[in-house]
């Protein structure tokens, strides 16, 4: 992000804060839980967008890797979180977040 | 050019948060993926632009439809009223601090790695997070199994 130029670095700074900035959001402000998995999925682009302008342009191979390591755990994340999500449905018939308060064991 | 595709992603992940229809959410976020690889791309980083493109609009997205689908594609549920004001003002701190900061953040530049190839990097350099993610996908399957699966009794 930062060794390139300055203004372009700024752009990618900027656009990492506003998308984690929407996840969070949405995290904090939904009760529905595919919006909270959305909002997560909003930060993840955010972290690679920042990783990939971090490692641009000496380091761009090492950033690859890790963006494809980010990308691997948020597939298995968002298939777990979906499964969870399809799950309370069939419990409760409902995708509120309270819903998961009433869980027991 | 990156800025307008920043901005693309940008507008279309916000859609995907304040649209209340589901599946155009969802399709909103497609499109601020495709944006994304696009940008990546752009970035000389085209093996994580394919698999922004690919696994991340593909395959999450496919997953995405499948549970909206299979619970009812109406926004049904009642949201607080959490003002987005108070994250305009976290906005706003954050970026004082990184006008602030940024020219100090130059010290935290690394030396350039000194990999030929990508199939280097994340074979021989990274070795240890190919095994993280195998470790990863065999726990998401695991709890896949274990969330979704029938029990012993068929229950």
């Amino acid at each position: 992000m930062v060794n390139n130029s300055l203004a372009g670095g700024l752009i990618y700074a900027y656009s990492f804060a506003v998308l984690i900035f929407i996840g969070f959001y949405c995290i904090f402000a939904r009760r529905n839980m595919i919006r909270i998995l959305i909002g997560l999925e909003i930060i993840s682009k955010g972290i690679a967008l920042l990783i990939i302008s971090g490692g641009y342009p000496d380091n761009i191979l090492v950033a690859q890797a890790l963006v494809i390591t980010i990308i691997v755990i948020e597939v298995c994340v968002m298939a777990a979180g979906l499964s969870l999500v399809i799950k309370a449905y069939k419990q409760s018939d409902s995708i509120d977040i309270r819903t998961f308060s009433k869980l027991k064991g | 050019m990156n800025a307008l595709l920043l901005a693309g992603v940008l507008i279309f992940a916000g859609l995907a948060v304040f649209l209340r229809d589901m599946l155009k959410a969802v399709i909103c976020l497609l499109i601020s993926s495709v944006f994304l690889g696009i940008v990546f791309f752009r970035l000389n980083a085209p093996f994580a632009g394919v698999f922004e493109i690919s696994v991340v609009a593909g395959l999450i997205m496919v997953l995405f439809i499948l549970t909206i689908s299979l619970t009812g594609a109406e926004d049904t549920v009642s949201e607080p009223k959490i003002h987005i004001a108070f994250f305009a003002v976290l906005f706003l701190i954050f970026s004082c601090v990184v006008l602030y900061r940024l020219p100090a953040a130059e010290k935290l530049v690394v030396k350039p790695d000194h990999y030929n190839s990508f199939g280097e990097v994340l074979w021989i350099g990274r070795a240890f997070d190919m095994i993280g993610q195998i470790s990863v996908i065999f726990a998401g399957v695991f709890v896949l199994l274990a969330v979704v699966g029938r029990g012993r009794n068929g229950k």
